[in-house]
């Protein structure tokens, strides 16, 4: 008899087990690799943005007002820090209005209200979390007053643009390894189920003699059928029902035979 | 029920789904480590070329004011800014200035002797050659020497380079940031055992348990004298084939029974002796119509009741979702993350109804009862959400747990109003333990991507389980 359900169920077990424990591990290395990413992206924005704060408050050190350092030389200096992932680096006064940066467009303009909050809580290195996504830190002159700030925005697409390819990567391998184990365990699985098999086989052999045209009694084959009935009491009880069903067609045919004499009596 | 065997078939696919589940994050860890280490190494690389070009351009403006490289004020101030440049890049390890004769000038971050060791490696020295130094200066020219990856630019012009500047990034640093993926790993394999034995205890009843279960119930009945008509048989697998060989089985019998019945009552209509009919007719009561007729008029039982299996499954589901989604609902009380804590919660509180749904009585307390809970504390818990955090992809992981819940009793509806399709109900609460696990590894890090990661693999994870745990089943009889 085929059994072709018990395996297909096994398979899928299988299947479901490799595809979760895959999908774990790619979660897992993925969640990693992608807070990792960031973390030093992070790093490097907050690295370039402490650099240009350090030039500006020498200058500012020195006497000069941070009105007066929207010149060529800030400016050249700002873009070779430009690296991936930097949208704009803003330099602003006290009052949140920008001085100078990379994109003049914005000379004049207001910053961010969120970066207007942070500003206001005087936290010297701030990092809102809302959207520009930015890194900032406030600029103090010689006597340590507050006179303004430099923010670094950055581009949080391209960030998620490169962790979403990583996460692609990741995957496949994911699949990979999840298909190699599935093709390793399905087998596996089968042989597992071997013994379920082979008892519904042997049912399945007495049900087609029980049925067939001529159901003699065989007790060797009663022996058969019951082997390993300790294990599987459905064995036990099939043999119970085959001396059963034998034990009608034995008194049918004693009942018979009776009557047939009976009637050569007659 | 085969108790002993069944109990050894479950064992044995949960020792194996183990050894998958192992294997399968064992592998994958150790392959995409890899991967992952030499990327975060070259983004480390980025940061260590930033660097480099602040120093260079820093000691090129030096010595474009004529100040000699070996001047005492400029090996001072030198010290003091490589200094102040490590501290602020915490994953580069050192930093060196050598002139073009290769004597070292300045280094910060560890020492000559180490510094000699790792500047004789062969592939290091063949870029600081003249044309190596041409090239020099971007993140694909990083060479791994030792732990580190280190990277060389030239001083000056690249035509006449007056020293060469060295960068060292500490390679295992790149793997101090995938540490936290083997506790992830370990918490996601625990969520995966807790769901394969789920599964193996599910899939071994509905493969074999069942079916034997069954067939064993139609034998007992058949050897105590229920020999009756079967009804025919639609389900195409093993099961159904073997119920069909034993309606065979029946049918014959009966036609024995009929011809027995048929000579008995020709042989008594043509007697002539009243003593010889009155034999006859003994014969038929008692040796046939009271033995075997009665027999034959009595139905063996061909249906499965299968609402023990569904309690054991649901009391199973729910005590698994219970020890999983208690941990993070203290952990997210204790840590201030009333959203964790919502969102365990809620898988508890879904997982307990449909438990105690079938429990009372075993039967559905109300159609769309459970469901409505399910929403509800998923509203409540979202609500909450939103108000503490006004984080969308937080309040979003608490719908879907709420969604699960609802599915829950959705599926536990589906299974009263339509008994033949199964238990549903199983796969739902599978999908909300599977939840249960990524939840925990999720906590404060969902974003759309790994929203919807965790979504699909939970659906995909919860249909195969559906399939292999017996949820969707053929039509058992007419």
């Amino acid at each position: 008899m085929t059994d072709l359900r018990v395996s297909t169920r096994l398979a899928l077990f299988v299947v479901a087990i490799a595809a979760a424990a895959g999908g774990a591990a790619w979660l897992a290395v993925g969640l990693s690799y992608r807070d990792g990413y960031r973390e030093i992206s992070e790093a490097r924005f907050s690295f370039i943005v402490s650099e240009i704060a350090s030039d500006l408050e020498t200058v500012l050190g020195f006497g000069f007002e941070l009105d007066d350092l929207g010149s060529n030389r800030i400016l050249a200096d700002l873009a070779p820090l430009r690296s991936p992932g930097v949208d704009a680096i803003t330099v602003f006064d006290a009052e949140g209005r920008v001085l100078f940066g990379t994109d003049p467009s914005d000379v004049g303009r207001r910053i961010p209200a969120a970066w207007q909050g942070q500003v206001g809580n005087g936290e010297r290195f701030w990092r809102p979390a809302a959207s520009p996504a930015a890194v900032g830190i406030l600029l103090e002159n010689g006597f340590g007053q507050i006179v303004g700030g430099v923010a670094l925005s950055h581009d949080q697409a391209l960030i998620e643009r490169q962790t979403t390819d990583a996460w692609t990567v990741l995957g496949l391998m994911a699949l990979a390894v999840s298909a190699l184990v599935a093709a390793v365990g399905i087998p596996l699985a089968a042989a597992l189920s071997r013994r379920v098999r082979r008892v519904l086989t042997a049912v399945a052999g007495g049900l087609t003699a029980l049925a067939g045209a001529d159901a003699a009694r065989d007790p060797a084959e009663d022996a058969g059928i019951a082997d390993g009935c300790a294990e599987w009491p459905v064995q036990t009880a099939f043999a119970r029902y085959r001396q059963r069903v034998f034990a009608a067609y034995e008194r049918l045919n004693g009942a018979d035979a009776e009557i047939a004499r009976l009637d050569e009596s007659v | 029920m085969p108790a002993a065997a069944l109990l050894r078939l479950k064992v044995q696919l949960f020792a194996l789904s183990a050894v998958l589940v192992l294997a399968t994050i064992g592998g994958v860890l150790l392959v995409s480590r890899d991967w992952a280490r030499s990327a975060l190494t070259e983004e480390l690389g980025r940061n260590a070329l930033l660097l480099q070009r602040e120093v260079r351009d820093t000691v090129e403006y030096a010595v474009s004011l004529r100040i000699p490289l070996r001047s005492s004020e400029v090996v001072h101030s030198g010290f003091e800014f490589l200094n102040r440049m490590l501290s602020e890049n915490a994953d580069v390890r050192f930093i060196a200035v050598t002139d073009s004769a290769g004597d070292l000038l300045f280094y910060e971050g560890t020492n000559r002797q180490r510094l000699g060791s790792l500047f004789a490696d062969a592939e290091l020295a063949a870029t600081v050659t003249a044309d190596g130094l041409a090239m020099g200066g971007t993140v694909a020219d990083a060479i791994p020497v030792g732990n580190f990856a280190i990277t060389a630019v030239p001083l000056g012009e690249p035509e006449a380079p007056f020293g060469v500047l060295y960068v060292g990034v500490d390679r295992r640093v790149a793997e101090a940031y995938l540490d936290p993926a083997l506790t992830d790993a370990l918490v996601l394999a625990l969520a995966c055992l807790a769901l394969a034995l789920y599964l193996a205890w599910s899939v071994a009843d509905a493969a074999c348990g069942a079916r034997l279960s069954s067939l064993h119930r139609l034998f007992d009945g058949g050897a105590n004298g229920a020999l009756g008509t079967i009804p025919k048989q639609r389900r195409d697998d093993d099961v159904g084939r073997l119920l069909r060989l034993c309606g065979r089985v029946h049918e014959r019998l009966a036609d024995a029974h009929r011809r027995v019945v048929s000579h008995a009552e020709d042989v008594r209509n043509g007697a002539f002796d009243a003593e010889i009919a009155g034999r006859v007719d003994e014969q038929l009561r008692y040796a046939v119509d009271r033995d075997v007729g009665r027999a034959l008029a009595k139905p063996p039982p061909t249906t499965l009741d299968r609402r023990p299996l569904a309690l054991r499954h649901a009391a199973f589901a729910a005590a698994m979702a219970l020890s999983l989604a208690l941990v993070p609902a203290i952990a997210g009380w204790i840590g201030g993350q009333p959203v964790v804590a919502a969102t365990a919660i809620g898988m508890v509180v879904g997982a307990a109804a449909g438990w105690l749904s079938t429990v009372v009585r075993g039967r559905w307390v109300g159609p769309g009862w459970l469901a409505l809970l399910g929403l509800a504390v998923a509203g409540l818990a979202a609500a909450a959400g939103a108000a503490v955090f006004g984080d969308a992809a937080a309040v979003a992981a608490v719908v879907v747990a709420g969604a699960a819940a609802a599915l829950t009793s959705a599926g536990k509806a589906i299974r009263i109003a339509e008994a033949k399709h199964g238990n549903l109900m199983l796969a739902a609460v599978t999908g909300l333990v599977a939840g249960g696990g990524l939840g925990t590894v999720l906590v404060g890090r969902v974003d759309g991507t790994t929203l919807l990661i965790a979504v699909a693999m939970t659906a995909a994870v919860g249909l195969a389980a559906a399939v292999a745990g017996g949820a969707v089943r053929p039509r058992q009889a007419d």
